[in-house]
């Protein structure tokens, strides 16, 4: 299959280059096809995978021909998926902003809702499934093209995959285009596993039938750091070592574990955040410029910059990172348990939920420049941005006094919330002395388009029944990823010391802070 | 929508407006950051109603113009110029957007140079688009060079008749008419069912095309089909109740008609329906249409190519 142009516009041939389509956004139309959801009884179909199937068929994005099979373990019946389907399309329809449920939209995909039940690893789920699928396809008009959506537990895809392939399932049915098999992270628990993975995947899939999904990508403003930069003239210029002193990643979450402490007590802010979404945003910040927008060319340069970045060596590890673990504290007016009160938390629970690390990215544009990267939770707020502090002016030709207020440039991309760009500048204080400020000027999205932007899983599920993989994570991405984090991982698990503790609330432990004092540098307050 | 104040004159210059909207928005202070997309011209009679305009204007949500300056125009040659100023906040959740209003009022020699009073009244380097809601303007209106799109309603003014002098304001700016978004539902239905698969060899054997519908839709949807597949056999016909086009080829029949709430499309294959398949379409209100055409500024080739092939077989060319 050759590149598509991805972001730039559809992805699937010439099938849809017809005259009469030209203008009518069909290229943004979903073709035919079923969408099976492993793990359809769990959480995320109903909060997020319905949700936006029904969401995109609201804006006309889905064929008629389009079919959603679950399958799961627990026996709902085709009535009963239906039921849930129907309660969860309702209660996302109270969470927005809409007038309720748009009816003709859901009574397009009610009428292809099917449920299979069975066990992942047993092949007669496989052929309740295939016959399913067969009958969707004459009597639904799914054309034979199938998106598997492995909302699984990842300890089940290799068994998922491999029972696909034993009941032909991996591929389209004859008369079908395609078959994509979208799965969630984790992608393995370390560089090995990871590996492995891959490998038990590939028996059974091509790669670029392999749609990895890390929903901060579907995110509006983590692809509008490409826009700002690859769009514009006046920011790349800047967007190197020679006037770029530090960088600053934050991906903050304000809240506590809640009840994913069974995952979190297995993966900790490293594999949970740092691995992926905020490596992702690493990538996009210090990428070269793509020839193109196509998925080819976007991935490629992440690739290339993840390489750039300086694996640490384990004595390393324990000057350029630091791990932390919230302890009881207040936010937001209201006292919050500690991690290691929350349920389902080992007492004596080493797992971290907060990372502060610094990075480096060997290569011509960023040598020399420190990456801050820092994520927790129960921080005082949800945030994730991307700053990046400029050098100062060679001279000042001001008294001390008059510049004293003045600090050094910064453009920051605030990526959520109040998605925006801040760029901070001095301007002399009005009046009759030459004093000069730092002031800053805001921009923010939400102000300038008040289009709702899409949900990102609404926008992803389109781009894997498009075929456009931009937005997914390639093997190879995965494999950096865990190569940077590696070493902290092993060097971590050799360490006695459990992760230093930090009140809930604040901006984590002091020793985050001295990472940067260090260097002569502080964290921003975002 | 929270109004941070309000200005009005019978007797005012174009000076004392733009104090008045300065001053206005000094008191806005939470709209002291503004991000700006575009200016709203509405151009209308004396029989337009400025509040509906506003009204219509203010339930856009989320494409709301940064700044509306609706023109209502008197007849009579005495000179008048009454104004009236309203500075809001549109809040969207701890954020607000500023909007302001600009009503004017003019009769005499200042309506045949209305390029000079809404010339300092539009935001800097940001797209004009004026909205003539009763008339097409003459193509050669000094209120065109200020003018980056031009939305127009040709059910309302023009009809098809009007369909020439739409091609040549065309010729000279970008153009939205609400008549052909009117339209839109049909055409993308017919777009997408023709996507699917069993359709696809229909694509390639397009032998004859029906149009069907009052004369305006009628003329906006041939001149849409004989742009897009030249040299087909194409007929007109005012059989039916909504518009419709219907193609036919290789003994498939593909019909896509749009009713009033609802569009359908029914294939019927060796004498004898094969399916069906309908979709709803609500009429499209005022707001929705302007909503559609402030998100769609950029040039539109397959509208140019159907107004401009409308027009030729208007003219009978």
């Amino acid at each position: 299959m050759g590149d598509s142009p991805g972001m730039l516009g559809r992805a699937d041939g010439d099938a849809l280059a017809h005259p009469l389509f030209e203008g009518l956004g069909v290229d943004r139309a979903a073709p035919p096809a079923a969408v099976v959801i492993f793990g359809a009884s769990g959480d995320l179909t109903s909060r997020k995978l319905m949700p936006a199937l029904q969401a995109l068929a609201s804006r006309d994005q889905l064929s008629p021909g389009t079919a959603v099979v679950g399958v799961g373990r627990t026996d709902l019946g085709d009535e009963g998926f239906r039921r849930r389907m129907r309660q969860a399309v309702e209660a996302a329809a109270r969470r927005g902003p809409g007038a309720g449920v748009d009816e003709q939209a859901w009574s397009q995909l009610e009428g292809g809702l099917r449920y299979v039940s069975g066990g992942y690893d047993d092949l007669a789920t496989y052929k309740d499934l295939g016959e399913t699928l067969d009958d969707l396809d004459r009597e639904h008009g799914t054309a034979g093209n199938r998106l598997h959506y492995l909302s699984t537990p990842p300890g089940v895809f290799s068994a998922v995959v491999h029972q696909l392939g034993a009941a032909g399932l991996h591929r389209p049915a004859p008369g079908g285009e395609f078959c994509r098999v979208v799965i969630e992270k984790p992608f393995g628990r370390d560089l090995a596993s990871a590996h492995r993975l891959d490998q038990q995947l590939h028996e059974v899939l091509d790669e670029d039938q392999i749609y990895r999904i890390d929903h901060y990508l579907g995110k509006e403003t983590v692809q509008n750091v490409l826009a700002l930069r690859f769009a514009n003239t006046i920011f790349e210029p800047v967007w190197s070592r020679q006037y770029v002193d530090s960088v600053q990643i934050t991906v903050a979450e304000s809240e506590g574990v809640g009840d994913r402490a069974g995952f979190y007590e297995t993966a900790g802010a490293l594999r949970d955040i740092v691995q992926n979404h905020l490596l992702q945003v690493l990538a996009l910040t210090v990428m070269e410029p793509p020839a193109s927008m196509s998925p080819t060319g976007i991935r490629n340069e992440k690739v290339k910059a993840l390489d750039a970045v300086d694996v640490l060596e384990p004595e390393d590890v324990l000057a350029d990172t630091v791990r932390g673990q919230y302890a009881r504290g207040w936010l937001g007016g209201e006292e919050v348990p500690g991690y290691l009160e929350e349920n389902d938390v080992a007492p004596d629970s080493r797992t971290e939920t907060y990372v502060a690390m610094r990075l480096r990215v060997d290569n011509w544009r960023w040598a020399g420049v420190p990456f801050y990267l820092r994520t927790g939770k129960r921080l005082p707020r949800r945030v994730t941005e991307v700053a990046l502090e400029f050098s100062r002016v060679p001279h000042l030709p001001f008294a001390p006094t008059q510049a004293a207020q003045l600090g050094p440039n910064a453009l920051v991309l605030r990526i959520q919330p109040d998605e925006g760009i801040t760029l901070r500048f001095g301007a002399k204080i009005p009046g009759q002395s030459f004093d000069v400020r730092t002031v800053s000027m805001d921009f923010s999205y939400g102000a300038a388009f008040l289009e709702e932007a899409a949900e990102a899983y609404e926008r992803l599920l389109l781009d894997a029944l498009l075929g456009d993989p931009t937005l997914f994570i390639r093997t190879d991405e995965v494999h950096q990823a865990w190569r940077i984090v590696q070493p902290l991982l092993e060097t971590w698990a050799e360490e006695p010391v459990r992760p230093v503790p930090y009140e809930a609330g604040t901006w984590g432990p002091v020793e985050g802070d001295r990472l940067l004092e260090a260097d002569g540098r502080r964290w921003r307050r975002p | 929508m929270v109004t941070v104040g309000t200005w009005s004159d019978d007797s005012a210059s174009m000076g004392s407006v733009l104090k008045a909207l300065d001053d206005l928005r000094c008191r806005d202070h939470r709209g002291a950051v503004r991000t700006s997309f575009l200016t709203l011209l509405v151009v209308g009679d004396a029989a337009t109603e400025v509040d509906e305009v506003f009204d219509t204007i203010h339930g856009l949500g989320q494409n709301q113009p940064s700044r509306v300056v609706a023109l209502r125009l008197l007849p009579g040659t005495e000179h008048r110029l009454a104004a009236r100023v309203g500075v809001h906040l549109l809040p969207r959740g701890d954020q607000c957007l500023g909007i302001d209003d600009v009503a004017l009022e003019l009769s005499g020699e200042v309506t045949s140079h209305l390029d000079s009073v809404v010339e300092p009244l539009t935001l800097p380097d940001l797209p004009v688009v004026v909205w003539c809601r009763n008339d097409h303007p003459d193509p050669e209106d000094a209120l065109l060079q200020t003018t980056d799109h031009l939305i127009v309603d040709s059910a309302v003014a023009g009809g098809r008749a009007g369909i020439g002098q739409l091609g040549r304001l065309r010729r000279r700016v970008q153009v939205t008419d609400f008549a052909w978004l009117r339209l839109l539902p049909l055409r993308r239905h017919l777009a997408m069912v023709l996507r699917r698969p069993e359709l696809r060899p229909l694509l390639d054997q397009v032998s004859a095309v029906t149009v069907t519908g009052e004369d305006l839709d009628r003329g906006l949807l041939a001149g849409w089909i004989a742009d897009r597949l030249p040299g087909i056999p194409l007929e007109e016909s005012d059989r039916g109740a909504g518009p419709s086009v219907v193609l036919a080829g290789g003994g498939v029949e593909l019909s896509v008609e749009q009713a009033a709430a609802s569009v359908t499309a029914s294939v019927v294959e060796g004498g004898g329906p094969a399916w069906e398949s309908s979709i709803g379409a609500p009429p499209a209100t005022t707001e929705g249409l302007l909503a559609s055409a402030l998100v769609q500024l950029r040039p539109d080739p397959v509208f140019d190519g159907a107004l401009a092939t409308a027009a030729r077989r208007s003219d009978g060319g």
